[in-house]
């Protein structure tokens, strides 16, 4: 095993945690490295509107081939490899993670999702705690977030909003018709449609270009520049500092413990299959959901048998991916043509609080999209009334300028049995074995789908769609949104790591993904993972000018 | 090329009922079977023996229920039987033929098949905008129905600063 210089801090992944602390720590004067999994691609890798190359051939996504996983319905229930297609509801593994190819959509959680159970109470099978942490702690980092990675949007045009200081750095991109018939229908209704939060720029900033509208967005990366995503906004800012090292295309096998019960550091192997060691004051671990455990799992020990980090015996529980929302396909009679602008312009959030009369608790929004453009995609949906011949190709010829999807984001509540371990069978081409998924959606998950099935079809209906297509649930076995497998708490025996996202084992270890969450909020969590980030380095520089790093 | 002649021949018959031409060019007149012989060369090269097996399966029932010599020399009607034989048993060379078809007939050119943009033609895309995009209105709805945040009409100033 080759060993590298000391440095201060060691980030595993460079997603949207991991390199919002790249930024923060490197720019406050530490030495960082940062290993990734995946390839480091840039804007000029992206092929633009290839459906083919980006996402039939899983240009992101990782490959059951190559990064096999597995799921099972629950701990009874026999255990099978995940599916392609639902590989394609993971994250990327490249320089910039999920938000590569992400949507987009950048929201705050709202005071509540930080007190659920204060708000809502228990409910049995569930594993509800409130946050260590509160939205006024959140608010400052959202905003940073919001104006280090270049939110657009319109504050204050939320009535559901939590309370604000500053408006978004720049305003909403244009809107789209999938934005005008959801702006419509709500407003026919009564509800509240507003500008929606993107992480696409709708002007130039910060030395970025703004969008120009060409579609192609969720699972594609942006050729233009516009999509605000950790690869563009983040990282040139760390490499900038000169103390920011990246290493692509290597894989994070343990951390690695001193005889005091520190982290010494992190064991790897390199592109070139050579175990590589890298010794470092502050390890990080950002690699998402589902690997961040993972990885504390491998780090097995004579001091720590079930894993680094692990004493609470939670590392890996409490797995959430959002409600099992069906995506709606909804037809119009006049030209929705969703290949252009952004994936979601209009968006509301009537249904986000907990209403007793609905039957579940907690909520979540609609938010229909345009397609994108991806014609391929909509060619195997089962909407077409045949999957081949001349029926299937008039539908295609009919409806194809004309529809759009609509997904149903809600909250999942936490269940300690939905977990991630390690498959005691299947091992990854190092040799480890892979992450187990065991998941079953909680009732009050299911209901909630359901519930924003139907509002999105009166939604459609009240601005005249021709058909509104509800397929049934999917039962869900991963979602790129993968949260609440290392529980933030002020507990040691409730928690694995403590308000500032420090393990309560090991001083010098901090996990900084949506791991943390614990809770799942309704919105797509990258703002919150960023904001959090932030927050928790904000924390570590002032530990580190005050000696107190070790 | 991974086919050989009569394989095919097979294939380029079978994706030719997967879409047929009408007054549109179907998969056969798009190249479909050259986005296939593409893509089992390089990304779907595991693929190939299922073509193999799915050649002989489809001449297998072409003489079993028709007692032809093979599948591509059965009309249209008999060759849709055939197909949707195998798409009742849910044969997985089913699936992957209707997948590869869909993908050759409605993806990028590049790849080899939807020759002059035979599929994108049909649906009304005009294909890949990058990098000049698109200006408001998008879509019809977005230039008929009230926007109450009156989001820019002209499309916002692109060009870094």
């Amino acid at each position: 095993m080759s060993r590298n210089e000391a440095v201060d801090v060691c980030i595993i992944g460079a997603g949207a945690s991991g390199l919002v602390a790249a930024k923060e720590l490197s720019e406050a004067g530490l030495s960082v490295v940062i290993l990734e999994r995946g390839p480091w691609r840039q804007r000029s890798d992206f092929a633009p509107e290839d459906e083919i190359s980006t996402k039939r051939r899983h240009f992101f996504w990782p490959t059951v081939e190559r990064e096999p996983r597995t799921w099972r319905l629950n701990a009874q229930s026999p255990t099978e490899f995940l599916s392609a297609d639902v590989q394609v509801f993971s994250n990327a593994m490249c320089v910039g993670g999920g938000t590569v190819h992400y949507s987009g959509l950048s929201w705050r959680f709202h005071e509540s999702d930080f007190r659920v159970k204060s708000t809502d109470g228990s409910v049995a099978g569930t594993s509800i705690e409130d946050w260590p942490i509160s939205y006024e702690d959140m608010e400052p980092y959202y905003e940073k977030a919001e104006w280090t990675i270049g939110i657009s949007g319109k504050g204050w045009s939320n009535p559901f909003d939590p309370p604000r200081r500053r408006d978004y750095p720049v305003p909403p991109v244009a809107r789209n018709s999938a934005g005008a018939i959801l702006e419509n229908g709500c407003r026919a209704l009564g509800l509240h449609p507003f500008p929606t939060p993107m992480a696409i720029l709708s002007r130039s900033y910060d030395g970025r270009p703004g969008c120009v509208n060409k579609g192609f967005c969720s699972g594609y990366g942006c050729p233009v520049g516009a999509k605000s995503s950790a690869l563009e906004a983040l990282l040139p800012k760390a490499l900038a500092t000169g103390r920011c090292d990246i290493r692509p295309l290597v894989m994070a096998r343990e951390i690695s413990v001193d005889s005091g019960g520190r982290a010494a550091g992190v064991v790897y192997i390199d592109s070139a299959g050579t175990e590589q060691f890298q010794s470092a004051r502050l390890i990080l671990l950002a690699a998402g959901g589902v690997e961040t455990p993972r990885l504390l799992l491998l780090s097995k020990s004579s001091r720590f048998p079930e894993g680094v980090g692990n004493s609470s015996g939670l590392v890996g529980k409490n797995l959430m991916l959002h409600a099992p929302g069906p995506i709606v396909i909804a037809i119009f009679p006049e030209a929705v043509d969703g290949h252009q602008g952004s994936p979601c312009t209009r968006v509301m959030q009537d249904f986000y609080k907990t209403d007793s009369r609905r039957g579940f608790i907690r909520g979540g929004f609609v938010h229909p999209r345009a397609h994108g453009g991806d014609p391929v995609d909509y060619a195997l949906q089962p909407v077409h009334g045949a999957r081949w011949g001349l029926k299937h190709k008039d539908s295609m010829r009919e409806s194809w300028r004309h529809y759009l999807h609509s997904h149903c984001t809600g909250e999942s509540l936490p269940v300690e049995s939905n977990m991630v371990d390690l498959d005691p069978e299947v091992k990854d081409r190092f040799g480890l074995p892979v992450a187990r998924i065991t998941y079953t959606s909680h009732e009050n998950d299911i209901r909630l789908g359901s519930f924003l099935a139907k509002r999105s079809r009166e939604i459609f209906e009240a601005v005249k769609a021709s058909k509104v297509i509800v397929p049934p649930s999917r039962l869900r076995k991963l979602h790129n949104h993968q949260m609440g497998t290392c529980r933030m708490g002020n507990s040691p025996g409730s928690s694995v790591v403590d308000k500032w996202c420090r393990s309560h084992d090991m001083p010098n270890l901090f996990i900084i993904d949506a791991s943390v969450f614990v809770t799942s909020g309704g919105l797509n969590p990258a703002l919150t993972i960023e904001a959090n980030a932030f927050r928790v380095c904000d924390y570590i520089v002032s530990e580190a000018r005050r000696g107190n790093l070790g | 090329m991974v086919l050989n002649s009569h394989q095919r021949a097979t294939i380029e018959a079978a994706a030719a009922r997967i879409i047929p031409a009408d007054h549109d060019p179907g998969a056969l007149e798009a190249g479909v079977i050259d986005y296939i012989e593409q893509t089992l060369a390089t990304y779907d090269g595991d693929h190939a023996q299922s073509y193999f097996d799915g050649v002989r399966e489809l001449d297998e029932l072409a003489r079993r229920q028709f007692a032809a010599e093979e599948f591509s020399s059965l009309g249209p009607e008999q060759q849709d039987r055939i197909l949707r034989l195998l798409e009742e048993k849910a044969s997985p060379f089913f699936s992957l033929l209707v997948r590869h078809t869909m993908e050759g007939f409605y993806g990028d050119p590049r790849h080899g098949g939807n020759k002059d943009r035979a599929g994108w033609t049909m649906l009304g895309f005009p294909g890949p905008s990058y990098p000049k995009g698109y200006s408001s209105p998008l879509g019809w709805y977005d230039g008929h129905l009230p926007d109450d945040f009156a989001s820019p009409k002209k499309r916002s100033d692109h060009e870094p600063e």
